[in-house]
């Protein structure tokens, strides 16, 4: 079954009912926690996984009660830490299967430990004063359109959307942002997958086929990546907020970014937000403490690198992921840290970096990626490709249709505040723009089309 | 009218246009072009159907040919009935198309089979049904994981059985269910469009919408062919305009390096994951065959499973990385059926193919001649 159609099916349902029911906080958490066990069981299929969720979710609710004992959350950490290398080692793999992943937890696990990770240092923290209640707190955990790959979102902020009020332009946008996620991960699998990459990861042999330059193969896993992961993040984020939950936006232009530094900013934004707030910032106050060294900007630069290696790490425990986050953090540290004067240098600098990583990162090894780069020196047959009209019009399709997703996305970024007036013209925009990613969205089709990141 | 107003009659309306435009779209080729993927189902189900009173009129006499490819029919299609017929063997042939390899297909036309000959207690002298071990891996069964989910072959034959599939996955039975006039969602489509993908299609046509997405190209889209290919129960089918065009692309395929192409293609696509490994038999597959053997057992006196030739080239790869012969045995281990393995019976070369698992017309008439005469000396 595939995970965005079960998400689209129960998610709709959430809006319906919310749109039945009266939206009082007891009401919306009664329905959200109900559809959101529902849906665990519906991906997992089985009793145990989900009895063994919910205790967890209980473990945590329990031990957030007991915040002033510091070995109990530290105890948590830990257990956590060795479950989750114990998934990234695939000590539950068996043959090509990963049983857990798969069968049992095939979402879900990455979101469970950030989420109950971030209560508990919040509570440390005394940020979230008040014991939480346990129905809001496993509601918030296991809300479902966000289980499957995020966006993360903070206990906190899903409170203030329980008890917050109808908003139509939430509402609004939540469903042109919902249009445009179809489009973009239809887009993705039907169209880039099918027409240029064939199979995802990148393979030696694609990376070395004689008819494709590599470069074009760099910029096609960048989109792809980009239109799959955003896609299915807008579908979320879109039917969240048309359940009335304010949950953030994961991509906000990331290949216009001038900076590695801000391009880590825009793109997948709230994985880079908890790893900011609950790792780097105070990693780099106790490293500042320690003084290991003279300079601030040593300390900072160390505690990018180790960020970014766990991050790298948390995605897979393999060489081409260290390889991942070492590059991403030198590009960080070195690639024009403070921003140019130059847009002009920095952004095509930038751009070809992010195509580079983003190569890597879809590629079955690092070898594949290496070859890739060689292609640049030995691969000469280019033009018999562009000559066929075939792969033009392809390639002329993708232009526009990326155009397209570009001017669709500013439009509906024009809603996205909810405190100002917005034209009526930008609403009746909106509606076409709408019509026409959905209809493309729905006849491309979702089937075959699988999540990028779901793995992680 | 409130606010809460405004956003539900802003999604509401939406959707209303979104999905009248789709309707519109869909309602407008479904007319234009006559077959949609369903109604060619039904038709070619529903001949041979028709014909089975004919053709079943002396099933003890008769010989059932049950073919497993649409390619065998695309590029060159062959007459089975023709050379059998030649041998003095009364004959019937049936090319299950795209269904067919995966045993899903097979197994469901089996059961028909079987329901329409348990009435009149009559069976066919033999029932013939290709074998191929290289369509039963992983990739194939992954490719239409979502039909072998649903556990029930007769889904899209049978409108009943839609009731107990929303009832197992009410999300994948609406999907399906709104999407049920759109071949995306048919198996056979699956198929298809797993082939749109590789080379096999990868030759210009003429498209008739848009003709800026593939996914317009689908088969649907094009004009009906010149050719006549009712008798091979492909009516209503959409070909290339001309057999010009076959031929053309043909010649291109046999160029080495596309040929060498095409192997590497479909032997990645019939056999080795990503990183160069066998990615071995999908058991479910197999096992869904061996039950549609047995059902074939049912209604046939004697049941021969042929194993035609691979291209040399790929037999050289299969011979490599996989190991057809385990599939061969574990099927007529446990049917006790025939297997008449012509692996390596033919001096073909690679250009005797259409591609690397396909015969050309010629080559095919050779290999069913001799099986006519292979037959006879069994009957005899």
């Amino acid at each position: 079954m595939n995970n965005v159609i079960a998400l689209v099916f129960w998610g709709w349902i959430g809006v319906i009912l919310y749109h039945i029911f009266p939206q009082k906080t007891n009401y919306r958490l009664f329905t959200i926690g109900s559809l959101s066990l529902l849906f665990l069981y519906y991906v997992t299929h089985s009793l145990l996984v989900f009895s063994s969720v919910v205790l967890w979710i209980a473990l945590v609710h329990a031990a957030s009660y007991f915040i002033q004992k510091k070995w109990i959350y530290q105890t948590y950490i830990a257990a956590v830490i060795a479950l989750f290398v114990s998934f990234k080692l695939g000590l539950f793999t068996t043959g090509d299967h990963n049983i857990l992943l798969e069968n049992a937890l095939p979402v879900g696990f990455s979101f469970i430990m950030f989420h109950s990770l971030a209560l508990l240092f919040d509570r440390a923290n005394k940020v979230i004063e008040q014991p939480v209640k346990f129905g809001r707190y496993m509601t918030s955990a296991l809300f479902f359109p966000t289980l499957l790959i995020g966006p993360f979102h903070k206990f906190t902020d899903f409170q203030n959307s329980l008890n917050s009020n109808y908003l139509y332009k939430r509402s609004i946008h939540g469903y042109c942002l919902f249009c445009m996620g179809l489009f973009k991960f239809a887009f993705s699998g039907i169209f880039l997958k099918t027409n240029f990459l064939y199979s995802i990861p990148l393979t030696e042999q694609q990376a070395t086929a004689s008819l494709r330059h590599p470069f074009t193969i760099m910029l096609i896993l960048s989109f792809y990546l980009y239109t799959n992961f955003s896609g299915f993040s807008d579908i979320v984020v879109g039917l969240a907020k048309m359940m009335g939950f304010d949950v953030p936006l994961n991509f906000k232009f990331p290949f216009f970014s001038c900076s590695m530094a801000e391009y880590w900013r825009n793109w997948h934004i709230t994985l880079g937000a908890w790893f900011r707030e609950y790792f780097f910032l105070p990693l780099n106050y106790r490293l500042a403490r320690m003084k290991l060294f003279k300079s601030t900007q040593v300390t900072t630069k160390l505690s990018v690198f180790v960020t970014f290696l766990l991050i790298g790490l948390w995605h897979q425990l393999s060489l081409k992921m260290l390889a991942y986050s070492i590059i991403n953090a030198l590009l960080v540290v070195f690639l024009f840290p403070k921003g140019s004067t130059t847009r002009w240098i920095s952004w095509p600098v930038t751009f070809f970096a992010v195509l580079c990583i983003n190569a890597l990162f879809l590629s079955d090894s690092v070898g594949t990626f290496i070859k890739l780069m060689e292609s640049f020196y030995t691969n000469s047959a280019t033009i018999a490709e562009y000559t066929n009209p075939r792969t033009l019009r392809n390639i002329l399709f993708a232009v526009v249709s990326l155009l397209a997703i570009y001017l669709c996305e500013k439009l509906i970024d024009r809603l996205s505040d909810y405190n100002k007036d917005i034209d009526k013209k930008i609403i009746a925009a909106n509606f076409v723009v709408c019509i026409i990613l959905l209809f493309f969205g729905i006849t491309l089709g979702l089937s075959g089309v699988n999540a990028v990141y779901v793995g992680y | 009218m409130n606010k809460k107003h405004l956003s539900t009659l802003f999604i509401v309306l939406n959707l209303a246009f979104s999905f009248s435009a789709i309707y519109y779209v869909i309602d407008h080729f479904s007319h234009a072009m006559p077959n949609t993927i369903r109604k060619k189902s039904n038709q070619r189900f529903g001949k041979l159907m028709r014909n089975l009173p004919v053709i079943s009129a002396k099933p003890e006499v008769t010989t059932l040919f049950l073919g497993t490819s649409i390619f065998q029919y695309f590029l060159y299609p062959p007459d089975f009935d023709k050379p059998l017929n030649d041998a003095g063997i009364e004959s019937v042939s049936y090319n299950l198309a795209f269904e067919g390899n995966f045993g899903l297909g097979l197994y469901a036309l089996n059961n028909r089979l079987m329901g329409e000959f348990s009435k009149n207690q009559k069976k066919f002298k033999a029932v013939i049904i290709e074998i191929c071990p290289a369509s039963m891996n992983r990739r194939t069964f992954n490719r239409h994981k979502l039909m072998i989910d649903v556990g029930n072959p007769d889904v899209f034959m049978n409108k009943a059985a839609w009731k107990d599939m929303f009832i197992a996955d009410p999300a994948t039975a609406t999907y399906l269910f709104l999407n049920s006039h759109m071949p995306a969602f048919d198996w056979q489509y699956l198929e298809a469009y797993a082939f749109i993908q590789g080379r096999i299609y990868s030759f210009e046509r003429k498209p008739r919408f848009a003709g800026i997405a593939n996914i317009w190209s689908l088969p649907q889209f094009y004009e009906r062919p010149e050719w006549n290919l009712e008798k091979f129960g492909m009516s209503g089918w959409n070909l290339p305009a001309s057999q010009i065009e076959f031929d053309q692309m043909q010649n291109k395929m046999h160029e080495p390096d596309e040929w060498k192409a095409m192997l590497a293609d479909y032997f990645r696509g019939n056999g080795l994951n990503e990183n160069g490994g066998f990615m071995g038999y999908e058991e479910s597959l197999i096992n869904y065959y061996i039950e549609s053997v047995k059902l074939a057992q049912k209604f046939a006196d004697n049941v021969y499973l042929l194993k035609v030739p691979y291209a040399p080239d790929f037999q050289q790869l299969a011979d490599k990385f996989s190991y057809e012969d385990y599939v061969l045995n574990k099927v007529a281990a446990q049917t006790s059926a025939t297997v008449i393995d012509y692996t390596k019976s033919f001096d073909f070369k690679d250009a005797d193919f259409a591609d690397a698992m396909h015969l050309r017309q010629e080559s095919m008439k050779q290999v069913m001649t001799k099986l006519a005469h292979d037959l006879k000396d069994r009957y005899k």
